[in-house]
């Protein structure tokens, strides 16, 4: 199943809606390095004591003894067993059974759509703790555009709401500051922090008052200035 | 000539094998960060044992 299952095309495409967890207890197959890394031969993407480690956490909770392998087992997301096989498998056969656990499971995510919207929530609350808001608004707003119809992904794109509506505060706030600042005839700060909160919030309702608060203040200098 | 057929062959015999790994499914590092992962993506865990022959 190493070379038959594991780098099959299909099979690779199909096991980005699972999680997968490969066990075993034998590390004679050798390490090859991987930049400074010394990974298991077999499986690059991992080592040899991480298969080991999976093998002692996960062998026992399936089969009691001694078991032939290979052996598979597909499960719900908390480990619970749903089915299992001793011997080998086709792949086609692996991504039957799956499918299976699929249904029994619900809409998931698949792996890209989760590395987007963990690196997206990174990078948005980390630029959000950093008070760079441009980034924060981008990250958050890119995760409502593109998750905002996946029901898997509802969890998510309501925490990258809460985020942006955090900015959106901050921002009105910023709004609010730049109106006395125009009332005290501090037209250059007044049109900076306006312009900031039009560029970060380009094409958002917020943006529209910041236009609006930015006409005043022009209109404020120009009498100013007569 | 020849020397360049040797670099040549030297280089099939030691580079092409790795070339030819294709990519692979993604494996868990540890049980923890499955069970996690499931959880957070709401995806079934597929499990596989094997032994070295």
């Amino acid at each position: 199943m190493d070379s038959s299952v594991y780098a099959n095309k299909d099979f690779v495409a199909a096991s980005k809606r699972w999680v997968n967890v490969y066990c075993s207890k034998d590390s004679m197959h050798g390490t090859e390095k991987v930049g400074d890394q010394e990974m298991c031969k077999l499986h690059p993407g991992i080592k040899c004591e991480d298969h080991i480690a999976c093998n002692q956490s996960a062998g026992g909770l399936y089969f009691k003894g001694s078991f032939g392998a290979p052996a598979t087992v597909w499960c719900m997301p908390d480990g619970k067993e749903i089915g299992k096989h001793q011997g080998g498998m086709a792949s086609k056969q692996v991504i039957e059974k799956m499918a299976e656990a699929e249904k029994a499971c619900g809409p998931g995510l698949d792996q890209d759509a989760y590395d987007f919207l963990l690196g997206k929530t990174e990078a948005g609350d980390k630029a959000a703790n950093d008070g760079k808001q441009k980034e924060a608004v981008e990250a958050y707003t890119a995760i409502v555009k593109t998750m905002g119809k996946n029901p898997a992904a509802k969890s998510w794109v309501e925490k990258a709401q809460a985020g942006l509506d955090r900015q959106v505060e901050l921002a009105k706030g910023q709004i609010e500051e730049a109106v006395k600042l125009k009332d005290s005839g501090d037209f250059a700060k007044a049109k900076e922090m306006l312009k900031a909160v039009q560029v970060s919030f380009k094409g958002q309702p917020v943006a529209k008052e910041a236009d609006k608060a930015m006409a005043d203040v022009t209109a404020a200098e120009k009498a100013a200035k007569k | 000539m020849r020397t360049l057929s040797l670099i040549a062959a030297a280089f099939a015999l030691t580079a092409l094998p790795a070339l030819a790994k294709g990519p692979e499914c993604k494996w868990a590092r540890t049980w923890e960060d499955a069970l996690a992962e499931a959880k957070a993506r709401n995806v079934p865990i597929h499990v596989t044992f094997h032994k070295d022959n």
